[in-house]
C-alpha cells in the first residue's frame, strides 16, 4: 500500500496558524476624570467611527468598565494604544483571547 | 473667564488675564512633574512614588512585562515629549489669545484631560462619583479648578463637534 500525505496536516497547519494571527487588541478601561463627551469624541475622532458606534464603545467603557476599541497585528494595536495614552485614555493592548 | 468660540470653521481662544495666568501656572507644574520623571530612577520608581504619573503614563502591555518594556523603551520618550509640548503650546496660546491651529487645539484638548487626571490623583478620585477629599482651603481650590477646567474642556469639544457636525454627517 502506498503511502500517502495525510491532509490532516493542512488543517493542523491552519489550525496553527490562525493561533499565531490571534489579533492583538486595544482595550480601553473605565476612569472617573474623562467625561463621557470627551471619550465619544475621541474614538470618534481619532478612530473615525460614526457617532453612533463611538457612543456605543463608550457606553461600554462606562457601564462595562472596559471595551476593545481596535483589534489588529501587534504595532498597529501599540500605535492605538500610545496615541490613547496621548489622549489620556487608560488603555492597553494585549493578545484576544482564543 | 476662558472660552472657546467657532470662528469661520476655526477655533477662537478667549482669556482674560487673571485666569490665563493661573492656568500657566498649571501649565509649569505639569512639566515640572513629567521633568521628574527624568530623574535617574526612570519612569517606573517614580510612577511608584505617584500615583499620577503611573496613569499618565500606563503600563501599556500588562499581561507581558517583557512586551510592556520593549514597547514602552520604543514610545516614553515620545509620549513624555508630546505632553509637554501641549503644556507648552497652552501656555503659548495664553500669551497670546485668538484663533488656534490644529495642533493647537489637539493640545488644549489632550492637556486638559492630562491635567484634571494629575489634579484628580491629587484629590483621591479613584472611581467613578467620588468627589474627593478637599478639607483645606488649598484642597477646595484644587477641586473648584478640577470642575472648572472639566467644563472648559466641555466647551471646547462642543465647538470641536458643532465644526465636525457642519462638516458633514458622521
Amino acid at each position: 500500500m502506498a503511502f500517502s500525505a495525510p491532509d490532516l496536516d493542512e488543517d493542523l497547519l491552519v489550525g496553527a496558524r490562525s493561533s499565531l494571527d490571534r489579533p492583538w487588541r486595544t482595550i480601553v478601561w473605565n476612569d472617573p476624570v474623562n467625561l463621557m463627551q470627551y471619550v465619544t469624541h475621541v474614538f470618534r475622532t481619532y478612530f473615525g467611527y460614526p457617532r453612533e458606534e463611538a457612543e456605543r464603545l463608550m457606553l461600554l467603557v462606562h457601564n462595562e468598565g472596559r471595551a476593545v476599541v481596535a483589534t489588529g497585528p501587534r504595532e498597529e494595536v501599540e500605535r492605538h494604544t500610545e496615541a490613547m495614552h496621548e489622549y489620556g485614555l487608560w488603555a492597553t493592548a494585549d493578545k484576544g483571547e482564543a | 473667564m476662558i472660552g472657546f468660540d467657532l470662528v469661520d470653521g476655526r477655533i477662537a481662544l478667549a482669556a482674560d488675564a487673571p485666569d490665563a495666568d493661573a492656568l500657566v501656572g498649571l501649565t509649569a507644574q505639569f512639566a515640572q512633574l513629567l521633568a521628574e520623571r527624568d530623574d535617574e530612577s526612570g519612569l517606573s520608581e517614580a510612577a511608584e512614588r505617584d500615583p499620577a504619573l503611573a496613569r499618565l503614563f500606563p503600563d501599556p502591555v500588562p499581561d507581558d512585562p517583557a512586551e510592556s518594556a520593549e514597547v514602552r523603551g520604543l514610545t516614553l520618550a515620545s509620549l513624555v515629549e508630546h505632553k509637554r509640548a501641549n503644556a507648552e503650546l497652552v501656555a503659548a496660546s495664553l500669551a497670546s489669545p485668538g484663533v488656534l491651529d490644529e495642533r493647537g487645539e489637539l493640545a488644549w484638548l489632550q492637556w486638559l484631560t492630562d491635567i484634571r487626571i494629575v489634579l484628580a490623583s491629587r484629590l483621591g478620585i479613584l472611581l467613578d462619583g467620588d468627589e474627593g477629599a478637599a478639607e483645606t482651603d488649598a484642597e477646595q481650590a484644587m477641586q473648584w479648578t478640577y470642575h472648572a477646567l472639566g467644563a472648559l474642556q466641555s466647551d471646547l469639544i462642543e465647538v470641536l463637534d458643532e465644526r465636525a457636525d457642519a462638516a458633514g454627517p458622521s
